[in-house]
């Protein structure tokens, strides 16, 4: 059992479809290196060139109920769900 | 109720008759239960379908211009110096809610007001003087011609009074351009729909309110709603969203609309950016030209400044920083892409009085059609109107501002002015079949987005520009935004808490992201209970009482499509999203469904209407209610 991950549909293009996927790793950074392996290209969709995750794109702990945002060097475990959402609004 | 208002109103309304030069002032309560529709959006709301009705046009003298404050407007709470404005649009025909912010919210209640309503047509160009619990109309002759900023600095002068909040129109106003606009503060804008084109009518070149306080505002639980703005900007800060709004305003909302391919360029005829787009972003600009913070009334944000361009060919240009809208509008969406000439064609617009989002997508038609020779030079007076040209933009505003030559026909709208032009050009331009254009948004790639502009009242959103449920967490960004199952589905989830904000009147930036803490500070200035179900109830019942007014002065539920060129598919870009358009009618007619409306006609159903209390409405719409 990995790191179940549900991803923002702007991604399925390279999933084939599927928003819920899984991924091994003990970071949020592995586990995103780890789905480049099995969909390649997402890394470079979640991630700028400096490796950072860019800007609109939010990964959390799934909470329906709270925002728990983690960073790339965040701890996961086997068995978590994260999900990743593109964070958009106008004004 | 004139000598013992609820906490948080004044407990009167200023109607003023311009035709006759009559000031009236009214008991609030008496006039709008204020629990059913607590104030700004849903005050204004129920007065204009109560006093405007079916064929009376938009620049008619019975028509209602309604500037309208909400409870929590003037205490120190962040964001509410905004007011709301309704009326019966220039655009649509159709009813309008937009909202300003900046102090006038806070300085009408000070002055001893919870809304203006003005009726008839002056027989000379005046303006309307509040303050001391008093209201006086001035002449405005020597007003006239003067730009928005101008406008202001004269009356300024003039009165001497060192707090003052000013609305005006610029010529853009005055000439009756659709799309006119009212600025106030040389930065907010009650943009949408013609509002400006609606006081131009009446003749009215500004509203000003004194910030004087008339006496206090009466708050029930001062120190409750002190502790519940402190919890609110902690909620803040810690949001995703709205933590950078906190930080940067929404100089950083580019990056995600250009990342994701949700960015207009060029009229939608193309979704490829240059390397160099980052220069729009806040990160870039912030640290480059100077800014000088000019917050809103009681705001802590670092969302509003004034800048000075520091590169370039318009280097030492000194202006308002644009809002995310604006930096599209003038910049991708027409082919610029220099920030520092986009900070002078949104500054020239503000001063002109023409709103940033319908006169973009007017310009880049035009350049569409320049580009491939449907219009020529001699069509334009000379003006080349190649995308990025900025001074040919520049001049072309001021052509559709003075409704000269060309601009006459511009002057508009996207939509009308495409069916003058004829030929394909209806197919190019980006419009609702309402009337109106979208936000600076490719909404292509989002038919959330889509489906609430098409569908929306109000001529703009009506639905996405809010808070959320605090229980709804991170999932109300989590619809799929191009599943037409599911793009219905979460506009209808979300439906009437934006007309909450609306009505208390508080900016939805600065209210932050979450609807409970909201109707906590609502409940600790009136005293009243509110539960969440009744708070959206009061939302809901102002959307329906909307569309019921839509519904009776024509607009149809075929006026809820978009464009061909809206609806179209993305050809490049990262996204390449596919056309809306073979879904539309199903997604539509699932929005009506689920609204509790009825497709064909448009009508909100009785049950519904009965439902919230719109039992009147309902005979006036189907000669009878649910309980009949």
């Amino acid at each position: 059992m990995g790191v179940k991950i549900r991803l923002h549909p702007y991604l399925k293009d390279l999933t084939g479809g599927r928003i819920s996927v899984e991924a091994a790793g003990q970071t949020v950074a592995e586990c995103i290196d780890n789905l480049d392996t099995q969909y390649p290209g997402i890394r470079s969709r979640l991630c700028d060139q400096s490796g950072q995750l860019r800007s609109f794109y939010n990964v959390f702990l799934d909470s329906s109920e709270s925002f728990h945002l983690l960073e790339l060097k965040s701890k996961v475990n086997d068995g978590d769900k994260i999900t990743i959402l593109a964070l958009i609004s106008g004004g | 109720m004139k000598n013992n208002p609820p906490s948080g109103y004044a407990g009167q309304l200023l109607w003023v008759d311009l035709t006759s030069r009559r000031l009236s002032q009214i008991d609030t309560a008496t006039h709008v239960p204020l629990k059913l529709y607590l104030g700004g959006t849903g005050l204004g709301m129920r007065i204009l379908y109560d006093n405007v009705p079916p064929k009376v046009q938009w620049n008619e003298a019975q028509n209602l211009l309604i500037l309208a404050t909400g409870p929590l407007n003037g205490t120190r709470i962040a964001g509410t110096g905004t007011v709301s404005i309704v009326t019966k649009g220039a655009m649509t025909n159709g009813a309008t809610s937009t909202q300003a912010s900046g102090f006038m919210g806070a300085y009408l209640k000070h002055s001893g007001f919870d809304a203006i309503v003005l009726e008839g047509i002056a027989d000379q160009w005046s303006y309307l003087y509040l303050h001391n619990g008093v209201a006086e109309l001035r002449s405005a002759s020597h007003l006239v011609g003067k730009d928005t900023n101008q406008t202001e600095e004269s009356i300024r002068k003039e009165l001497g009074a060192k707090r003052l909040s000013i609305f005006s129109i610029g010529p853009a106003g005055e000439n009756l351009v659709r799309f006119a606009c009212i600025v106030s503060g040389k930065t907010h804008v009650a943009a949408h729909n013609g509002v400006g084109a609606v006081m131009g009518a009446k003749k009215l070149k500004a509203i000003v309110a004194s910030g004087e306080p008339v006496k206090p505002l009466a708050v029930h639980d001062p120190s409750r709603l002190s502790q519940l703005s402190r919890e609110v900007l902690k909620s803040t800060k810690e949001h995703p969203i709205w933590g950078r709004w906190y930080e940067w305003g929404t100089s950083r909302v580019m990056e995600g609309y250009s990342g994701l391919g949700l960015l207009p360029v060029k009229n939608y005829t193309t979704n490829e950016l240059p390397p160099d787009i980052d220069k729009f972003s806040g990160t870039y600009y912030r640290e480059r030209f100077h800014i000088k913070r000019n917050p809103c009334w009681a705001c802590q944000f670092h969302h509003c400044h004034t800048l000075e361009v520091t590169e370039g060919p318009y280097s030492g240009y000194i202006a308002e920083e644009p809002e995310y809208e604006q930096w599209t509008a003038w910049g991708p969406q027409i082919g610029v892409f220099d920030p520092g000439a986009v900070v002078v064609l949104s500054d020239e617009a503000d001063k002109l009085g023409l709103d940033a989002n319908e006169g973009s997508w007017v310009i880049g038609m035009v350049m569409e059609c320049f580009e491939k020779g449907i219009i020529t030079k001699s069509d334009t007076d000379g003006l080349i109107m190649t995308w990025g040209n900025i001074e040919a933009v520049r001049a072309m505003l001021r052509k559709i501002t003075s409704r000269e030559g060309i601009g006459n026909v511009l002057a508009q709208g996207a939509k009308e002015a495409s069916k003058l032009m004829g030929g394909d050009v209806p197919n190019m331009g980006v419009y609702t079949l309402k009337g109106t254009t979208p936000r600076a948004h490719d909404d292509r790639g989002n038919w959330l987005w889509m489906l609430d502009h098409c569908t929306s009242n109000t001529s703009v959103s009506e639905t996405l520009v809010a808070a959320s449920l605090a229980t709804q967490g991170y999932l109300m960004f989590d619809a799929d935004p191009l599943d037409p199952e599911a793009v219905p589905k979460a506009i209808v989830s979300r439906k009437g808490i934006m007309q909450f904000e609306d009505s208390l009147i508080i900016c939805f930036i600065a209210g932050g992201p979450y609807l409970e803490p909201l109707i906590q500070m609502t409940e600790a200035v009136t005293g009243w209970q509110i539960s969440i179900e009744e708070a959206l109830d009061i939302g809901l019942r102002i959307v329906h009482l909307m569309k019921a007014f839509n519904v009776r002065h024509g607009l149809t539920t075929e006026m809820d499509f978009p464009s061909p060129r809206y609806g179209s598919s993305q050809t490049d870009g990262p996204l390449r999203a596919r056309s809306a358009l073979p879904d539309w009618s199903r997604m539509l007619h699932s929005y009506y469904t689920q609204m509790g409306w009825d497709y064909k006609s448009g009508r909100p159903l009785p049950q519904t209407l009965s439902k919230f209390s719109l039992d009147g409405v309902a005979k006036d719409l189907w000669g009878t209610s649910s309980d009949d």
